[in-house]
């Protein structure tokens, strides 16, 4: 273009800065290169001194607090927590230490303990601050009732574990699942009596960490990832592909996202307790050993109940929730539907079923624990010996008895409640008032029954009121016997020769 | 612009010195945040911990709050209590303080940090008259300014539930109040006891609140029994005036061996009624163990009982872990203190006295 404009002469690009502009601009003054090399590095290092200094100082603050705080780790917490906290009504928290320390040497670790201000300052005549190691409690505080907005009662999940190891990432899946407060929630587990070579505490450990530092649902979904790639299995997991469809896709959805706003939020506290008990064995066996092994077994579960209750339980807790590991699926806010029933009943269990493969019907009653008395069973009793054990679903012991699992209705009403006798373990909600009136799971035969039964049969005994939801069901998992692996394979061997699955 | 030979320089240093000093900067401060050590670096981290090579659990490395580890199978109660640091769990039912039951509980030689302390207190106006004057005497104790050997830590609890209303000696005692009232003790036994039980008590020692002297190593003595249940016979120093002197009579009754009659007894009554000790009404015959003191017989001999009172009873904690409690409904026609017997009786447990070690109840 410009070659047809004449009279224009254009040079060579024009250079950036011209001596025309020059003129008027404000003369920098010159920098020789190497003045300007040095001064940079100066600048450099100054700033990397104050860098330095900053940082310690930040840093060394931040030693000292945490030292400091080392006997409350609760100040820990981030911010958005110990707010919550504070508008739960504790006055603060005076915990002392609950870091782990060699296993023989402990202090008497209690966890923190609310403020001692509530109850005692229209008491105290001096008016010194409650020491540290003094705890006091009102047990009216304590008592449990329905949720409501100002819910600030304190759940206690108990969870005793024997090899469990293969369903632990089921269980805390579910215990994520639970919408009810986290921060309400304290959880002690019991592992006991593992076989060798199980690696049920550890696993449970490497879980609870991961739990509380809110890193589980990854550390889940990729030993799940790593699980299922890595191939088949045997034949013990092709029971799976009977299970029925919308069974699965139920327990699919249960576990998928959205979750709901407090599902990685840490618990209020974890214990983990270690015991032992040995196997118990009997003696002077008849021929029916079978039924006669169920007592001992019930005995001995009852023994590892009351020890983890024992252990576990703190003035604080409004409700004990007692749960079994191998539960599938179950609502989330299972803790605040049975809450509700507070004000007649004073412990709560669902029915509990399980689902079967579509060859053998899709679905069965699982507890049969929780039952109705009936006369048949009452003069039963009466005949038998004093140490006799009944177990349900025994022809030696014809109880005639209405179980709850029968009475379900699967598109009944879930708030309807009956009065039941005897309980089942899988799922029971109890205010904490029942166990600290002394009821818990004898290990002797009592009334002829033991553990769960007898701790329902104790508990009216003591006058409370126990409740079971016929319509109100949670899932155990299915685990095939060997008849029914035997059917599968049969019908594997059928489909591959003949290429359908009917 | 820059002279000739800056101009191998990259573009960002070539603009001037001050994009130069900022990404010095930023390496800088990226430097430090990766070189920086785990204790140094992570300064608002919510969990802090430590590595500690030799643990293969991994537990070291939990955060510092929020997840404890306990090896109840370390758990011990043995005849050296002392020597294993046992610890033991002090539980009184408190209806009324007296200064003599503090007094006393002082001056026990037992090492005051592994002793524990818990309190229930009714809930009535004697509970509060009870719990000020607790509460003055533990702050007392327990202050962290004061040089005093400390209690590993005290439990004060209030009940939930009502308490009979007189607690005056004469109404205690009458037969038709022992039911509900001994029904409601076993109530708050069971309360204190089920919530303040934690993983570190090997021994828990029943003591009333109107036991005001005992020998001050008591709990070495009984300790070193080693039996699962052991109870010592509580009498009462009182004023004889007919001989004109300072004397001794037994106290607590409820310390007994059963016998026939006492079993005949039981197998006509309704499923709903109880026996108690020491009334005309039911005589049980059955032999008291407050009867068999012998001044000048050995304090460490020992009988066997079938039911115990709750005035000075040393009980091993795994009897308290397997389920034996204080049963506030009949219970093979026992309650509270012998329905606990009882009951740790069926769960495989004996249960013993020590007829010539003396403890001393208040007399009002």
């Amino acid at each position: 273009m410009q070659r047809f404009v004449r009279g224009f002469k254009k040079g060579p690009e024009l250079p950036i800065s011209s001596d025309y502009d020059d003129e008027f601009k404000p003369k920098r003054p010159r920098r020789s290169t190497s003045n300007m090399v040095r001064r940079s590095f100066l600048v450099a290092g100054m700033l990397i001194f104050l860098g330095f200094v900053i940082y310690m100082v930040v840093g060394g603050q931040g030693n000292l607090r945490n030292q400091r705080n080392q006997g409350s780790p609760r100040s820990q917490r981030s911010q958005k927590s110990q707010r919550a906290q504070k508008n739960q009504g504790y006055q603060g928290y005076q915990g002392d230490s609950t870091l782990y320390k060699a296993q023989s040497e402990k202090s008497s670790g209690s966890s923190d303990f609310p403020a001692i201000q509530s109850g005692l300052t229209e008491m105290a005549s001096d008016s010194d601050p409650m020491p540290d190691t003094v705890h006091y409690f009102d047990m009216k505080n304590y008592e449990g009732s329905a949720v409501d907005k100002s819910n600030d009662q304190r759940v206690l999940l108990l969870i005793p574990l024997r090899n469990g190891e293969k369903v632990l990432p089921l269980m805390f899946r579910n215990m994520m699942n639970m919408t009810y407060n986290h921060d309400l929630v304290d959880v002690a587990f019991l592992v006991s009596d593992c076989s060798k070579g199980d690696k049920t505490l550890e696993t449970l450990s490497k879980y609870t960490k991961a739990l509380q530092q809110q890193t589980l649902l990854p550390l889940l979904e990729k030993k799940h990832k790593r699980v299922v790639g890595s191939g088949v299995f045997g034949s013990s997991d092709m029971y799976e592909k009977y299970l029925p469809e919308d069974y699965k896709e139920r327990v699919r959805k249960a576990f998928s996202p959205p979750y709901h706003d407090q599902y990685a939020k840490p618990f209020h506290n974890i214990e983990i307790f270690q015991k032992d008990f040995g196997q118990v064995i009997g003696q002077g066996f008849s021929d029916r050993h079978d039924v006669k092994i169920q007592g001992i077994r019930r005995k001995l579960m009852g023994r590892a109940r009351n020890w983890l209750l024992s252990a576990a339980l703190k003035p604080y807790h409004s409700w004990v929730y007692w749960r079994d590991a191998d539960i599938e699926t179950s609502p989330g806010d299972i803790l605040q539907f049975m809450m509700k029933f507070a004000g007649d009943f004073d412990v709560v269990v669902p029915n509990v079923w399980r689902p079967l493969p579509t060859f053998l019907g899709n679905e069965q009653p699982y507890d049969l624990n929780s039952w109705i008395e009936s006369d048949a069973a009452i003069s039963l009793a009466h005949s038998l010996d004093e140490d006799d054990v009944i177990v349900e679903g025994y022809a030696e012991y014809p109880t005639w008895r209405a179980h709850l699992a029968y009475i379900r209705d699967p598109q009944g009403n879930p708030d309807e409640i009956v009065d039941l006798d005897g309980v089942g373990g899988v799922s029971i909600l109890a205010k904490a008032q029942v166990f600290r009136n002394g009821a818990n799971f004898p290990a002797f035969t009592f009334m002829n029954h033991a553990e769960t039964e007898a701790f329902g049969k104790m508990v009216k005994r003591m006058g409370f009121r126990v409740g079971g939801l016929p319509h109100y069901t949670i899932w155990h998992i299915y685990e095939p016997s060997q008849d029914d692996l035997q059917e599968i394979s049969k019908l594997e061997r059928k489909k591959r020769r003949f290429g359908s699955s009917k | 612009m820059l002279p000739l030979k800056y101009r191998r320089l990259p573009r960002l240093f070539r603009s001037g010195p001050v994009n130069f000093i900022v990404v010095i900067g930023a390496l800088v401060i990226l430097g430090f945040y990766l070189l920086s050590t785990d204790t140094t670096s992570k300064a608002n981290s919510p969990y802090k911990y430590r590595k500690v090579d030799n643990d293969p659990f991994d537990f070291a490395q939990a955060p510092g709050d929020h997840i404890t580890h306990y090896d109840l199978n370390k758990l011990t109660s043995t005849s050296d209590s002392l020597k294993h640091k046992e610890r033991v769990l002090i539980l009184t039912p408190m209806a009324k303080f007296h200064q003599g039951y503090w007094d006393n509980l002082l001056k026990l030689s037992y090492p005051r940090d592994l002793l524990e302390l818990g309190f229930i207190l009714p809930r009535t106006k004697e509970g509060d008259e009870a719990l000020r004057s607790l509460e003055k005497v533990v702050k007392r104790v327990q202050n962290p300014k004061s040089k005093t050997p400390k209690f590993s830590g005290v439990t004060i609890l209030r009940q939930d539930t009502d308490a009979v209303e007189s607690q005056a000696e004469k109404d205690r005692h009458a037969f038709k109040a022992q039911k509900k009232r001994r029904s409601q003790m076993a109530t708050a036994r069971n309360s204190l006891l089920f919530t303040t039980l934690g993983p570190f008590t090997s021994w828990v020692l029943w003591l009333d609140a109107d036991v005001v002297e005992s020998p001050t190593s008591l709990i070495e003595d009984l300790t070193a029994h080693n039996k699962a249940i052991l109870a010592a016979n509580c009498w009462q120093r009182f004023y004889d005036d007919e001989k004109k002197e300072n004397s001794i009579r037994p106290y607590d009754y409820n310390n007994w061996v059963e016998s026939d009659e006492g079993l005949r007894i039981a197998s006509q009554l309704d499923d709903d009624e109880i026996i108690v000790e020491g009334y005309a009404d039911m005589a049980t015959f059955r032999p008291l163990m407050a009867h068999f003191y012998d001044a000048n017989g050995d304090p460490n001999v020992e009988m066997q009982l079938d039911g115990v009172g709750g005035t000075c009873l040393l009980v091993k904690s795994e009897v308290h872990r397997d389920g034996a409690m204080f049963p506030n409904f009949p219970f093979y026609h026992l309650i509270e203190t012998e329905g606990f017997s009882k009951m740790a009786k069926r769960l495989g447990y004996e249960v013993f006295g020590l007829p010539n070690y003396l403890v001393y109840h208040y007399n009002e």
